[in-house]
C-alpha cells in the first residue's frame, strides 16, 4: 500500500510536475524578429533599408497615391465608362476627412518615415572608426529619403508650398515610434518653411555623409537606391517648389551632367525598364513580390480594362509622327486582348504596360529623370533673369523628344507657359500634373465631361487644393489641426 | 493495509445489515419504456438510502425495511421513479429524462444532473438535429439554445456561423465560444470534416458558475460537445441514409432586363453608341444569368453506427459520408468520417478510454461578399442581361467565352475556368485513465486525459489561363496556388478529485491542471504559367523570368496554462453551491503580465422540495439559482500581441528587417465577469415548464485599438482599455400542449434579449468614439453602432441627393465629419427560436422557426448597382426612377451627382423569421419491424430554410456581421428524404 501511495503521488507529481512549469508559455516568434534579435550588427541596419525603401511602394506611395493619382486628379487623364469608380471622391475633388485614400497616403508616407528613423536610431549602436563610412552609406539613404517623404506628404497637405510660407504643413518627425512613447506622441503641424528647413537640413547631412563612403550606393547602370545623384535630383525639385531658383539649377545641374538625356531610340527601352539611361531614382517593382501593377487603375493591361484614358486635348498637342513620347504615353485603340472592348475610340495609357513585352503593369517607378531636370533647370532659370538659357534647356529637351524639332524661341509668360505644357508632355503620368497645378495656375478646367465624371473645374478658392487631415488622426492627435473649410 | 480496510469495509456492511434487521426480500427488472432495453447500474433507493443497483440484464434484488412504502429509482439520464411497494416484485419501466428537468448536464469534466447546475446551460440534444441536411454543426445550433446568437456567413456547404453567446463582449479579441469535444478545445469555425450525427448532446455553458472551469477560454461562453458512447448489452447496428434538393432562393434585389437596361442606357447618353441595328439585336437577348450560374444541389448523406458491450467494455464506432453540392456551380462539400470511442473498466477503480475520430473533407468553394468584379454572385447583378455567356468566333486566349462590352468579367468563364478547393484531414483524439483510489482515502480519484486537435488543410485555387483570374495574373497564362497548413493542439488536463458524503452533506473538491498548445504551420506557393495542355499544378512553367513563382512559409505557436480547483458541496440535494478559483498564465502577454485568476461562486436552491412549498401545489418544481465570477479571454490576437515584431522586408534581393507590430508590455488578459440570476419552473404536473435568466457581464480590460497619431506610422496600438457591457434576458418555455394515448403536442419557446453598451473608453478617446468604415465604439452606445449621413431623399427641383443634420435641418451638403450619426446596432438585440412538435401514432411532425429582430444592417451590396456610375453595368431597377427633370418626385438622385454611400439609404432592417426545419416522419410498428428483422424502420421527409420572412433586399438576411458587403451565398433550401434503420 505505501509503494502504491508513493506511486500514486508519483503519478500526480509527475503530470503537475511536467506541466507546472512557467516556461510551457515562454514562447517566441520563429518567424520574425524582435528587438532582441532585429538588430546584432551593422549589416542588418543596412538590411533594414529594404524595409525603407519597400514601404515607399504600397498603394498608399508610388504604388497608387503619389504616382498615378496626381494625373487622375487633373485634367491629363479622362476617366472612362470602364471605370470601377474607386477613386470618384479624390478625382473629383469630393474628398472629406475621412477620405480613405486620404488616410492611406498620410500613414504610408509616415510609415515609409519612421522605417527610416529605426535605421538612424539603430545605427549609432554600430558606429566605429572602422564602420564610419559604410554608416555614411547608409545613414545617408535614410536621411534622404527622410527629407523626400516629408516633402511629398507636405504636397498634398500643406496650402501655400513657397519657401517662407507660414500655411500649416506637416509634423517633421525625427524619431522613430519606438522612441516616442506612441500613446502620448501627438506632434503639432510645422509650417511649410519650417518643413522646408528640415528638409535641407536632412539632405545636407546627406549630402555630407555621401562624401565619405565605403563603396558605391548603386551598382551597375540601375538606381534603385538614393545617391549622391539622387539626392540631388531630391533637392532640385524641393527647391523648385520653394521657389530657390539657384539651389534648383544647381543640383538639377549636377544630376545632368552625370545622367544625359536618352536618344530617342533609347527612350523607349526607358519605360520597359530595357534602360535605366537618365534615371536617377527609381522605385523598383519585380513581378514575384506580390506588389500592387503600377497604374493598374488607369490601364491594367491583363484585364484590359482602361478606366482612365489620355486627354485627347492634351495629345492634340503632341506631334504624334515625331514625338516619342506620345507613342510611349498613349496609344489609340490598343487592347491586350483579342476582342477589346471600345476598340477604336480608346486612347489607352500605356507608359507602365510591364517589363520588355510584358503587359502586367508590373514595371519600375522613375521617381527621377533627367528630363524633369531640364524642365527643372530651365523654369528655374526662366524665373530667375535667365530666360535665355532656360529656353536652351527647354529646347535640348524637346529636341531629344521630337524629330526634326525646330528651336523654340518663347520668352516671358510665353516661355513659362512653353515649360508647363513640356512638363506635361515630358512628365505625363509621372505624379506631376495636380502639383503643377496647385503650385502655379490653381485652376483645373476640364471642358466637357462625361459620366462618371461629375466635376469639371476646380477654381483656384476651392478648399480641395489642400487635402485634408485626415479625421482618424486628428481624433488620436489633439495638437493637429484641420486645413482651411474641412 | 488494503486487508484492513476491507475488513473494516466489511463490517461496515455487516452492521449495515444487522441494522436493516426487518427486512423483506424485493426483486424486479429496470427496463427502459421506449425501447423495452434492460438498464444496468440504475440505483435503488429507500428514504434517500441506496439500497443496491440493477444488473447487467437489468433485474435487482434488493432488501427492503419492512416499514418501507416505497421504492425510488434513480438512473443517470432517466426521470426519477418511485413505485409503492406492495409486491415481491416490482418493475420500474424508466423515462428518458430528455426534456425533462433532471436531464444530466456535461458541463466538461463532470456530468452532473440538471439540478446541481448553478448557472446557466442550454442543452441542445443530438436528435434535435439529426440529419440536418448542413456541412457544418455550428449552424444547426441556430435558434436551438437560448442566449446565443447564431449567424451564418454563408450559405455554402460546409461554411461556419458566427455564434455569439451572451452578447459581443470583445473587439480585438474572439467572440467565438470555446468548443471542447470530449474534453478537448478544437478549433472554432472549422466544422466542415466534423459529423455532428455522431453528438450526444451540445451543451452551451454561459454564466461564470459553469464556464468556471474553462475560465482561461470561457469569456464568449463555452459549447461542450459528447459523442455517443457504447452501451452494455446487444450489439446496436443503426443506418441513416438520406437523399435531396436544393434550390437558389429568389433574388430581392431585382435588376433591369434587357429592355430596362438598353433605355436606361439611351436616357444616360448611349455610353456605347449602341446603333439602332445593334439595339435591336440586342433587345431579343434576355440572359438570366443567376439561372447559368446556380444549380440544383444534392444532398446525399449515410452512416453506420455500431454501439455496444459488456460490463467491462463498451464502445461505438461509426462511419459516414456526406455529399453535398451546393446552389452555385462549382461548390460543394464532401466528406468522409470514422469514429472509435472505447472505455474499459479493469476494475472497479481503474477505467480508461480512447475517443477517436478522424475526418476527411474536399471543400470546394466560390468567393462571395466581396466587391470583386469577378465574383460569381455579384456577376448575376452586374452582368448586362444583353450579353451572352459564349460566342461563335474562337480566341486562343479566351476560347469561346464572350468578353462583355463593359469590361465585366464573364462569370460563365470564371466558374468554369477556375477552381477553389480545400482539402482537410480533421483527427481529434483523446485518451484518459482515471482511478479510484480508495484504499488512500475513500472517494478519492485521479484522472489525466490527453488529445490533440490536429487539422491538415490544404488549398489550392486553379485559375486557367483562360480564366479571367489566369489571365489578369502574372505572366497572363494562368495561375496555380496552394496554401498548406497544419495545426496542432494538444490539451492536457490532470485533476485529482475526492468527494465525501456526510449525512446530508455532499461535498466534492478538485484540483486540476491544464495545459493547451497551438502550433500552426503553413507553407503555400503561388505560381504561374499553365502554359501547355495541363490545366492545373502539373503544368506550371518553371525556369522562366515570366513566369517567376512566390513562396512563403510561416509558424506560430502559442500555450496556456492553468492551476485550478473546483469546489461544490449540496445539502439534501436541495441547496447547490459551487465555486472556483483559478490561476492562468499565457504566453500572448508580456512575462510580467502574463498570469491572472479568476474566480466563480454559484449558488442554487431547489424551494419545490421545501415542506413549505409542499402546498403550492400547482408547482412541481421551482429552482433558483444565482452566479457571480471572472472569466478570462486572451484569443484572438495575435500569437505575440504584447511584443513588437520586425517581419520581413524584400526589396532589390535584400531581406531586411521592419517594424510591423508594436510592442505593449503591459498587454494582459481581458477579464469578462459574469452574474447570473435565474429560475426554472415546472407546472401542471411538469406539462409546462419555463426558464429565466438575467445575467449581467461585463468585459474589464478589453482589448481595444488605442488610437495613435499616425506619424508614428501606426494607426494604434492593442490596449486593455475600455469596459463593455451585455445584459440581457432568456426566457424558455416548454410546453405538453396535447397529450393522449394516440397524439401527443409539445413546443418549445426560447428568447434572448440582449442590450450591448460601451461603457468606458480609454481617457484620451475623444468624446466621438472610435470610428471604423461605416460604424462606431461610442460610450453609452452597443458595439457595431452603425454611424451614417441620414439620407432623406432628394430635391424636386435640382435632383441633388438630401441630408439631414444631427439638428434636424436638411442640407445638399454631404458632411461626414459633422452629419454623421448613429443609428442602431448591427447585432440583434432580440433572438430566439421556437420548435413545435406532434406525434400521432406513429407519425411525428416537427416545424423549427428561428428568428431575429431589431438589428440594422448595412446593405453595401446594393450601393454597386444603385451608383450611377456603375451605369455600364446591370443596375438595380429602382435606378430607372432616377431624377430626371424639375419636379420629379423620387428618392433617387440625378445620375450626374456622386453618390455617397455612407447613409441611411443603405441601411436596411436586418429582421427576419425563417422555418428553418420542417420534418414529418414515420416509424414503423416495433413488431412490423421485427418481422423484416429489424428492430426500428423511420422514414423522414425534411425541409431547411424552406420559408424566410425578411424585408431585406438581398439573396439572404443572414448576416453574421451585420454588413453586405457585396453579394453573399444565400442559405441552402433544402428538401430531403431518408431512413434510419436499427437492428
Amino acid at each position: 500500500m505505501k509503494n502504491l501511495l508513493t506511486k500514486s503521488i508519483l503519478i500526480a507529481g509527475l503530470f503537475f510536475g511536467t506541466t507546472g512549469c512557467k516556461k510551457v508559455i515562454d514562447k517566441s516568434p520563429t518567424h520574425a524578429l524582435t528587438i532582441e534579435n532585429a538588430f546584432q550588427g551593422i549589416s542588418d541596419v543596412e538590411n533594414s533599408l529594404s524595409a525603407a525603401y519597400n514601404s515607399l511602394r504600397g498603394l498608399g506611395y508610388y504604388g497608387r497615391n503619389m504616382s498615378v493619382l496626381p494625373d487622375m486628379a487633373t485634367d491629363n487623364l479622362v476617366q472612362t465608362i470602364e471605370s470601377l469608380v474607386n477613386f470618384l471622391d479624390i478625382t473629383d475633388w469630393i474628398y472629406t476627412p475621412q477620405n480613405g485614400t486620404v488616410a492611406e497616403t498620410w500613414i504610408a508616407g509616415f510609415s515609409a518615415i519612421n522605417n527610416c528613423n529605426i535605421i538612424i536610431n539603430n545605427l549609432d549602436k554600430f558606429v566605429t572608426p572602422a564602420t564610419q563610412t559604410r554608416a555614411n552609406r547608409i545613414r545617408g539613404q535614410a536621411l534622404a529619403l527622410r527629407a523626400m517623404v516629408h516633402f511629398d506628404l507636405m504636397k498634398y497637405f500643406a496650402d501655400n508650398l513657397d519657401r517662407s510660407s507660414t500655411s500649416p504643413a506637416i509634423p517633421y518627425i525625427k524619431t522613430s515610434v519606438l522612441e516616442s512613447a506612441p500613446p502620448s506622441f501627438k506632434p503639432s503641424r510645422l509650417t511649410v518653411k519650417e518643413v522646408y528647413d528640415n528638409i535641407y537640413i536632412d539632405l545636407s547631412a546627406a549630402s555630407a555623409a555621401f562624401a565619405d563612403i565605403d563603396q558605391p550606393i548603386n551598382t551597375g547602370s540601375t538606381r534603385y537606391k538614393i545617391d549622391l545623384i539622387g539626392l540631388n535630383a531630391i533637392r532640385a525639385r524641393v527647391a523648385l517648389y520653394a521657389k530657390d531658383y539657384s539651389i534648383a539649377i544647381n543640383s538639377s545641374t549636377v544630376v545632368i551632367d552625370a545622367l544625359p538625356l536618352a536618344s530617342r531610340s533609347v527612350y523607349p527601352a526607358i519605360w520597359r525598364d530595357q534602360s535605366s539611361s537618365e534615371v536617377a531614382f527609381a522605385s523598383l517593382f519585380n513581378t514575384g513580390e506580390f506588389l500592387s501593377r503600377l497604374a493598374g487603375d488607369v490601364y491594367s493591361g491583363p484585364s484590359n480594362r482602361s478606366q482612365f484614358e489620355g486627354n485627347p486635348t492634351l495629345f492634340a498637342t503632341i506631334d504624334e509622327l515625331n514625338d516619342v513620347r506620345f507613342a510611349i504615353s498613349v496609344r489609340r485603340g490598343f487592347g491586350t486582348t483579342p476582342t477589346p472592348v471600345r476598340s477604336s475610340t480608346r486612347l489607352v495609357v500605356t507608359k507602365f504596360l510591364g517589363k520588355g513585352s510584358a503587359i502586367d503593369g508590373v514595371v519600375d517607378w522613375k521617381v527621377f529623370r533627367t528630363g524633369e531636370m531640364y524642365l527643372i533647370r530651365a523654369e528655374a532659370k526662366a524665373n530667375s533673369s535667365q530666360g535665355a538659357s532656360g529656353l536652351a534647356d527647354l529646347n535640348t529637351l524637346r529636341a531629344a523628344r521630337i524629330n526634326g524639332f525646330i528651336a523654340g524661341t518663347e520668352t516671358g509668360t510665353a516661355l513659362n507657359a512653353a515649360i508647363a505644357l513640356e512638363r506635361r508632355k515630358e512628365l505625363f503620368m509621372e505624379g506631376h500634373r495636380w502639383f503643377d497645378l496647385k503650385r502655379t495656375t490653381r485652376v483645373i478646367d476640364r471642358g466637357s465631361i462625361s459620366s462618371p465624371t461629375t466635376q469639371a473645374t476646380l477654381l483656384s478658392n476651392r478648399r480641395e487644393w489642400t487635402w485634408p487631415i485626415p479625421q482618424g488622426e486628428r481624433d488620436a492627435n489633439i495638437n493637429m489641426t484641420q486645413n482651411l473649410d474641412y | 493495509m488494503r486487508k484492513k480496510l476491507l475488513i473494516s469495509f466489511c463490517a461496515w456492511l455487516f452492521t449495515s445489515t444487522v441494522l436493516l434487521a426487518q427486512n423483506k426480500n424485493v426483486t424486479g427488472k429496470v427496463i427502459d419504456v421506449q425501447n423495452g432495453l434492460p438498464l444496468s447500474g440504475v440505483t435503488l433507493s429507500v428514504n434517500g438510502k441506496a439500497l443496491g443497483v440493477s444488473n447487467a440484464d437489468g433485474t435487482f434484488s434488493i432488501s427492503v425495511p419492512n416499514a418501507a412504502k416505497k421504492v425510488a429509482a434513480s438512473y443517470v439520464g432517466y426521470d426519477n421513479m418511485e413505485l409503492s411497494v406492495s409486491d415481491r416484485t416490482i418493475n420500474f419501466r424508466m423515462i428518458s429524462a430528455e426534456k425533462s428537468l433532471n436531464e444530466v448536464v456535461v458541463t466538461g469534466y463532470q456530468t452532473v444532473q440538471k439540478r446541481q447546475v448553478t448557472g446557466a446551460i442550454a442543452i441542445v440534444k443530438g436528435e434535435s438535429f439529426k440529419n440536418t441536411p448542413i456541412g457544418s454543426f455550428d449552424q444547426m445550433l441556430q435558434g436551438q439554445a437560448a442566449g446565443a446568437l447564431i449567424q451564418a456567413n454563408s450559405g455554402q456547404p460546409g461554411a461556419a456561423a458566427r455564434v455569439i453567446i451572451r452578447g459581443v463582449g470583445s473587439v480585438n479579441g474572439t467572440t467565438e465560444p470555446l468548443y471542447v469535444l470530449d474534453g478537448i478545445q478544437i478549433s472554432a469555425a472549422n466544422f466542415s470534416s466534423i459529423n455532428p450525427n455522431d453528438f450526444e448532446s451540445i451543451s452551451v455553458l454561459k454564466d461564470a458558475s459553469t464556464t468556471a472551469q474553462y475560465g482561461s477560454r470561457g469569456a464568449n461562453g463555452v459549447i461542450v460537445i459528447t459523442t455517443k458512447q457504447g452501451k452494455a448489452g446487444k450489439t446496436k447496428f443503426d443506418y441513416n441514409g438520406q437523399y435531396g434538393e436544393s434550390r437558389f432562393p429568389v433574388n430581392k434585389l431585382v435588376v433591369m432586363n434587357t429592355n430596362e437596361k438598353l433605355d436606361y442606357e439611351i436616357s444616360r447618353g448611349n455610353p456605347y453608341n449602341w446603333s439602332s441595328t445593334e439595339l435591336d439585336s440586342l433587345r431579343k437577348i434576355n440572359t438570366n444569368w443567376q439561372d447559368l450560374i446556380t444549380q440544383v444541389g444534392i444532398t446525399k448523406n449515410h452512416q453506420l453506427s455500431a454501439s455496444g458491450g459488456n460490463d467491462k467494455t463498451k464502445f461505438f464506432l461509426s462511419g459516414g459520408l456526406f455529399d453535398q453540392t451546393g446552389t452555385v456551380q462549382k461548390t460543394s462539400l464532401e466528406r468522409y468520417n470514422l469514429r472509435a470511442n472505447i472505455d474499459h473498466s479493469v476494475n472497479q477503480n481503474i477505467k480508461f478510454g480512447l475517443n477517436s475520430y478522424a475526418g476527411w473533407s474536399e471543400f470546394q468553394n466560390t468567393t462571395e461578399n466581396n466587391t470583386g468584379i469577378a465574383s460569381p454572385l455579384n456577376a448575376i447583378r452586374w452582368s448586362n442581361p444583353y450579353e451572352q455567356p459564349f460566342t461563335t468566333v474562337f480566341s486562343p486566349a479566351t476560347l469561346f467565352y464572350s468578353q462583355f462590352t463593359s469590361g465585366q468579367p464573364n462569370a460563365f468563364q470564371d466558374i468554369n475556368e477556375s477552381n477553389r478547393s480545400t482539402k482537410e484531414l480533421k483527427i481529434i483524439a483523446s485518451t484518459y485513465v482515471e482511478a479510484k483510489l480508495p484504499f488512500i482515502l475513500k472517494g478519492l480519484g485521479i484522472r489525466t486525459q490527453w488529445g490533440v486537435d490536429y487539422e491538415n488543410w490544404d488549398q489550392t485555387n486553379l485559375f486557367t489561363r483562360f480564366s479571367n483570374v489566369g489571365i489578369a495574373t502574372t505572366g497572363n497564362l494562368g495561375r496555380f496556388d496552394k496554401q498548406s497548413r497544419t495545426l496542432t493542439r494538444y490539451t492536457g488536463t490532470t485533476s485529482l478529485t475526492y468527494a465525501k458524503k456526510v449525512g446530508d452533506h455532499n461535498f466534492s473538491v478538485g484540483v486540476y491542471n491544464e495545459l493547451v498548445n497551438r502550433i500552426v504551420s503553413g507553407f503555400g506557393f503561388n505560381s504561374y504559367g499553365l502554359t501547355g495542355n495541363l490545366q492545373n499544378g502539373g503544368g506550371i512553367t518553371n525556369g522562366s523570368l515570366t513566369f517567376i513563382p512566390g513562396v512563403n512559409e510561416n509558424r506560430t505557436e502559442n500555450a496556456l496554462i492553468s492551476y485550478f480547483g473546483l469546489g461544490s458541496y449540496s445539502y439534501r440535494d436541495k441547496y447547490f453551491l459551487n465555486t472556483s478559483l483559478r490561476r492562468d498564465g499565457s504566453s500572448r502577454f508580456g512575462s510580467s503580465n502574463r498570469f491572472a485568476t479568476f474566480y466563480s461562486v454559484g449558488a442554487g436552491w431547489v424551494i419545490s422540495d421545501e415542506n413549505f412549498f409542499k402546498t403550492v401545489r400547482f408547482i412541481d418544481y421551482l429552482k433558483l439559482s444565482a452566479s457571480f465570477g471572472t472569466v478570462g479571454n486572451q484569443e484572438g490576437i495575435g500569437d505575440f500581441a504584447a511584443r513588437e515584431i520586425f517581419g520581413p522586408r524584400t526589396y532589390l534581393g535584400v531581406n531586411g528587417p521592419g517594424l510591423s507590430q508594436l510592442p505593449n508590455q503591459e498587454l494582459t488578459w481581458e477579464e469578462r465577469q459574469k452574474f447570473d440570476v435565474g429560475f426554472n419552473l415546472a407546472i401542471l404536473k411538469n406539462r409546462v415548464t419555463f426558464g429565466f435568466d438575467y445575467y449581467n457581464e461585463i468585459t474589464n480590460r478589453l482589448f481595444l485599438n488605442n488610437q495613435l497619431s499616425r506619424t508614428t506610422g501606426f494607426t494604434s496600438l492593442n490596449t486593455n482599455i475600455g469596459k463593455v457591457r451585455n445584459r440581457g434576458f432568456e426566457f424558455t418555455l416548454t410546453t405538453e400542449n396535447v397529450k393522449t394515448n394516440n397524439f401527443r403536442w409539445t413546443t418549445n419557446i426560447n428568447f434572448t434579449i440582449n442590450r450591448n453598451e460601451l461603457l468606458e473608453l480609454t481617457p484620451t478617446t475623444p468624446p466621438i468614439g472610435v470610428v471604423g468604415g461605416t460604424t462606431i465604439q461610442r460610450i453609452g452606445f452597443p458595439l457595431n453602432s452603425n454611424f451614417l449621413v441620414k439620407y432623406s431623399g432628394v430635391n424636386p427641383n435640382n435632383g441633388n441627393a438630401i441630408y439631414q443634420r444631427p439638428n434636424g435641418v436638411n442640407t445638399e451638403l454631404y458632411d461626414d465629419v459633422n452629419d454623421r450619426q448613429i443609428f442602431g446596432t448591427r447585432d440583434a438585440p432580440y433572438f430566439g427560436g421556437f420548435t413545435n412538435k406532434l406525434f400521432y401514432k406513429n407519425f411525428d411532425f416537427s416545424f423549427f422557426f428561428s428568428y431575429v429582430f431589431g438589428n440594422l444592417v448595412f446593405n453595401n451590396d446594393r450601393t454597386n448597382v444603385e451608383d450611377p456610375s456603375y451605369f455600364g453595368d446591370n443596375m438595380s431597377l429602382e435606378v430607372a426612377k432616377e431624377w430626371k427633370k424639375v419636379g420629379d418626385i423620387t428618392t433617387i438622385p440625378r445620375s450626374t451627382q456622386r453618390m455617397r454611400t455612407a447613409t441611411t439609404r443603405f441601411l436596411e432592417d436586418g429582421s427576419f423569421l425563417r422555418l428553418r426545419n420542417v420534418q414529418l416522419a414515420y416509424s414503423l410498428p416495433a413488431n412490423v419491424a421485427k418481422t423484416i428483422k429489424l428492430t426500428s424502420v423511420r422514414f423522414f421527409v425534411m425541409g431547411e430554410n424552406l420559408w424566410t420572412s425578411t424585408k431585406f433586399l438581398g439573396f439572404d438576411p443572414e448576416l453574421s456581421n451585420g454588413s453586405l458587403t457585396g453579394a453573399q451565398y444565400p442559405a441552402l433550401r433544402t428538401i430531403t428524404a431518408g431512413l434510419t434503420l436499427g437492428f
